[in-house]
């Protein structure tokens, strides 16, 4: 199906290129007819790709390697899974499922804002199909066409990478480009509310949802990058600062500052110049991660063939910064503040703070991440900086974040007094002391993880104190029973308190980064019937005893399989195992070096982890690396806290006045009296 | 005074505490990224640059690699078509990736330091594949 | 290969049928139900949503009681200030809200405008013209 997929490519170029000219250049503004020509585009273009999506897999599931990139990322013995992630598992693939994504975002943004708002959807389409052009012309003019035929047909594929042969890498791409991607979409909301001149709340209503959602898509995909890493890269931790770890991290965090620093533009109308530039660069850097991840310019332990598509994305980068930017001031004028900040003393500074606070982090990630490029222009020799650096500037800047974290939510918007403060900070204070008084007494000295977790402590108070008292309001208010009044509190507030549940995800996140301070690490050699023991950091002792060296074959690999009896102080609690992977072709040639894969035995304490690391000289000893991992399971039940908070506050029905027909007393779930009328 | 310019007062402390930890962090902390003939020819200009923690990007040498497993040891030589010279890595081998070997020019980045003498003692081996990992993969590299 | 030349030729076919068609025969544009607005983005629920936030600070200890009577007066105000105000805007399908109420046609595009005339402020549903109260929110929309 090739030459469909070709053909659907070009009309979507043509399509994409034909209705971001008339959406941005502007001659529908005298032409309903064409306004709605426009938005239909989006349409097209999305159909178009769907049809390009449906013939590469097609190729794929037919097994035709005549097609260069089925034959290099699949192969006849791939499990059927893994065939489907093939789709994305290299540069020309992972180029359409990017752009057939954007286009369904871009046709969902279409379909799904309100006709309030509809004065925009022409240039968002013109955006979104710019963004898009430019992917499928990467696609048609940089040598990546997934649809590219052989002069031969090869007899079998290359088949796909190990590491990528794990239900995690299934996963993480899709998730961490629909987070990548979903950014397009408000940040063609900003651009088109610049463009009309219609710079009111309108265009932050109409994409805030948008923005959440990336938000969400981004952080499960980063988590997932830790999990893939951790269990298929054998080393035991989650987060090594590697630069292509660091591109959706930028993102992220100036991402997080936007969903911050926009509810202070929503109730008080200020910030609105720095909301916009924020959505501008969390933009570029979404492309800038791009860049990183294509182009191998930044040495990074992931490693990659250089490939001249990077430049595509510097060059996209380079232009939509100019462009959007000069846009930007043009419109500055018309985006003054309405109000100033009444006193330093109000959520709305502690949100500016942690504004600074994420963007300050974001701005050294960036830094250490350039700084090989940047000290080898300026001074000829290259300066790489690692994990210390990182961890140096972004312990103290995180741990300051989660103080804000903490205090945030404890001041009231406008204006706050000294009194109040007290009766509001005792509990969370207290909360936070506690926890510290009762590390220090089972023994923990040292400085940082005593502060991370006192402030963990901290923020859980106040988190704690906020749904005690909102439930205690709408009690007296309303005089419902407990749990109702719990309801009733989430589902009326349903950003407040699924935030809420959002900060105790990242609590969680910051306790778990703590537990990898006290990893254990041990390495050994064991010959059959050998005992090796380990303690844990909460001083229990693991007993080890090598069982053997294993080996058979599986569909498409060798496998040499080292078992290990674990005993937890004396009680026998199963075997452990680790493998290494020989994968081969349906000729039984090696296809890739061998792969590692650990045993590994996840508890909510803590987890074992064993990498075998192979025989000496076929012996059946083996060497091993035993780790104890404290509370990298946290890492998991924080994403999920995370993304319950954030389905809450992204849950469909809106602000409280809104449902039509019952009196505003009843939906807006407390009285509001008005000084100076009676009702 | 007014509140905003309270605030700006406390957004430079920040600003200006972000700078300083940056600055201060690169220079504790930097290392050098060279290539082996950048090394030698700095190394011979400033005798400074011996003994210098540092990284080494270069290719393994065709059929150099003598592993030690008793010692826990591993010789080998990097090159970059200008410079080479031997490379000895003493420590755990679990900690040398799977895909180290000198099979066919692997790129490898080694860590260490340079000794007078002309070896290369390094303290970390990180090999770097090319082909098959290519650029689509979010992550495909082995951490060492 | 015949069968994808048709498919691809099909597929063409529809799509640009798809854009082209709302320009080859223009549907006539009718009045539209537009969505009612945020509260968000009308003063008057502007100032009731700050009015309810402060009500619920103040159950919650967040707000003093003189902060509260402070803030209170002037959100009152404001929502107060909007109470008289029956909306009589004109909007443009595609070009939003026409500051001219008097207007008939957009001045963008000459298209005919929409008249929200006795929408609530607050909830955007229609008034009758006997309403004191609106009917979909249940905020007052004209004075005594």
């Amino acid at each position: 199906m090739t030459l469909l997929g070709t053909f659907a490519l070009w009309a979507a170029l043509l399509l994409a290129c034909w209705s971001a000219a008339i959406a941005l250049l502007g001659p529908w503004q005298r032409r309903p007819s064409l306004a709605v020509a426009v938005t239909r585009g989006a349409y097209a273009v999305c159909g178009a790709l769907l049809v390009a999506t449906a013939a590469l897999w097609q190729g794929i599931f037919a097994h035709d390697f005549n097609i260069e990139y089925v034959w290099a990322y699949t192969s006849r013995n791939l499990p059927t899974y893994y065939l489907v992630a093939g789709f994305w598992a290299g540069q020309k693939g992972s180029l359409l499922f990017w752009a057939v994504i954007l286009s369904i975002f871009g046709a969902l943004a279409q379909a799904l804002t309100s006709s309030r708002h509809k004065h925009l959807l022409p240039y968002v389409a013109g955006v979104t199909n710019l963004v898009v052009a430019f992917f499928v012309a990467v696609m048609l003019f940089g040598h990546a066409n997934p649809f590219e035929r052989m002069a031969f047909t090869p007899a079998d594929g290359r088949g796909l990478n190990p590491q990528l042969q794990n239900p995690g890498m299934v996963m993480h791409p899709p998730m961490l480009y629909l987070g990548y991607i979903s950014i397009t979409i408000p940040f063609a909301f900003a651009i088109a509310a610049l463009m009309a001149r219609r710079l009111d709340t309108g265009w932050i209503i109409a994409m805030r949802k948008w923005a959440l959602a990336s938000w969400l898509f981004l952080s499960i995909g980063i988590t997932l990058g830790m999990w893939w890493a951790y269990v298929e890269l054998g080393w035991g931790g989650v987060w090594a600062w590697d630069p292509v770890e660091n591109a959706p991290l930028l993102a992220w965090l100036t991402l997080t500052a936007f969903l911050h620093s926009v509810m202070i533009q929503e109730k008080r109308g200020m910030l609105k110049r720095w909301n916009v530039s924020l959505m501008i660069g969390t933009f570029l850097l979404s492309i800038f991660g791009t860049f990183i991840t294509r182009s191998g310019v930044i040495a990074s332990v992931h490693s990659f063939t250089q490939s001249d598509i990077g430049y595509f994305f510097l060059a996209l980068l380079f232009v939509s910064a100019v462009l959007s930017f000069t846009l930007l001031y043009t419109r500055w004028p018309m985006l003054e503040a309405e109000v100033q900040l009444e006193s330093l003393l109000s959520r709305e500074s502690a949100f500016l703070f942690n504004n600074l606070a994420l963007v300050g982090i974001a701005f050294s990630v960036l830094w250490g991440t350039l700084f090989p490029i940047l000290s080898e222009a300026v001074k000829g020799t290259k300066i790489t900086v690692g994990p210390p650096f990182f961890d140096r500037v972004n312990v103290p800047l995180g741990l300051f974040l989660l103080l804000l974290t903490g205090i945030g939510p404890l001041i009231a918007w406008r204006k706050a007094s000294a009194a109040n403060l007290r009766r509001q900070f005792i509990v969370p204070l207290l909360s936070g002391a506690v926890s510290a008084a009762a590390l220090v007494a089972v023994g923990l000295r040292d400085f940082y993880p005593l502060v991370a977790l006192s402030l963990a402590g901290f923020v859980l108070g106040t988190v704690a104190q906020e749904f005690y008292r909102g439930i205690r309001a709408r009690m007296s208010l309303h005089g419902e029973h407990m749990l109702l009044a719990l309801a009733h509190l989430i589902a009326r507030n349903r950003r407040r308190y699924g935030g809420y549940i959002v900060h105790v995800g990242i609590v969680i996140y910051f306790v778990a980064f703590t537990g990898l301070a006290f990893k254990v690490k041990h390495e050994t050699v064991l010959l059959p019937g050998a005992v090796d023991t380990i303690r844990s950091p909460f001083g229990h002792t693991y007993t080890l005893t090598h069982l053997g060296v294993s080996q058979y074959t599986r569909l498409n690999r060798h496998v040499s399989v080292a078992t290990l009896e674990v005993r937890l102080d004396g009680e026998r609690l199963g075997t452990i195992t680790s493998e290494k992977r020989q994968y081969v072709d349906s000729f039984d040639q090696p296809t890739f070096e061998p792969a590692t894969e650990i045993g590994l035995r996840s508890t909510l304490r803590e987890d074992l982890y064993v990498v075998y690391a192979g025989s000496p000289d076929g012996t059946e000893a083996a060497r091993y690396t035993i780790m104890i991992n404290p509370l990298v399971t946290w890492f998991w039940i924080g994403c999920g806290v995370l993304t319950i908070g954030g389905l809450i506050t992204m849950w469909p029905g809106g602000p409280q006045l809104r449902t039509p027909r019952r009196r505003v007393v009843a939906q807006a779930g407390y009285a509001v009296p008005l000084a100076g009328v009676t009702e | 005074m007014k509140p905003g310019a309270k605030f700006a007062i406390g957004a430079l402390v920040i600003v200006g505490g972000v700078a300083l930890m940056i600055t201060e962090g690169i220079k504790q902390t930097g290392t050098y990224f060279m290539t082996p003939t950048q090394l030698v020819d700095t190394a011979t200009a400033d005798p400074h640059f011996y003994n210098l923690g540092l990284k080494v990007s270069a290719k393994v040498v065709q059929g150099s690699i003598k592993r030690d497993n008793e010692h826990q040891r591993v010789d080998f030589a990097v090159s970059d078509g200008h410079q080479s010279f031997p490379v000895v890595y003493v420590g755990s081998l679990a900690e040398i990736p799977d895909t180290f070997t000198d099979a066919n020019d692997i790129d490898v980045v080694v860590e260490g330091k340079l000794g007078r003498e002309g070896t290369f003692h390094a303290t970390s081996v990180i090999a770097k594949c090319g082909s098959k990992y290519e650029a689509a993969m979010p992550k495909s590299g082995k951490k060492a | 290969m015949l069968i994808e030349a048709i498919a691809a030729g099909v597929v063409g076919a529809a799509l640009l049928w798809l854009v082209l068609q709302p320009l080859v025969s223009p549907s006539p544009l009718a009045p539209v139900d537009l969505d009612p607005l945020d509260p968000e983005e009308t003063p008057r629920g502007l100032a009731l949503i700050a009015l309810k936030e402060i009500e619920f600070d103040r159950a919650t200890g967040k707000l003093s009681d003189d902060d509260y009577a402070e803030l209170n007066a002037r959100y009152s105000a404001a929502a107060i200030a909007t109470l008289d105000a029956v909306s009589t805007t004109v909007r443009c399908l595609t070009h939003g809200v026409c500051p001219e109420s008097a207007a008939r046609f957009c001045p963008h595009c000459g298209s005919g405008l929409v008249t929200e005339a006795d929408a609530c402020v607050a909830c955007g549903v229609a008034v009758p013209a006997d309403a004191m109260f609106c009917p979909g929110c249940g905020v007052r929309v004209r004075g005594e």
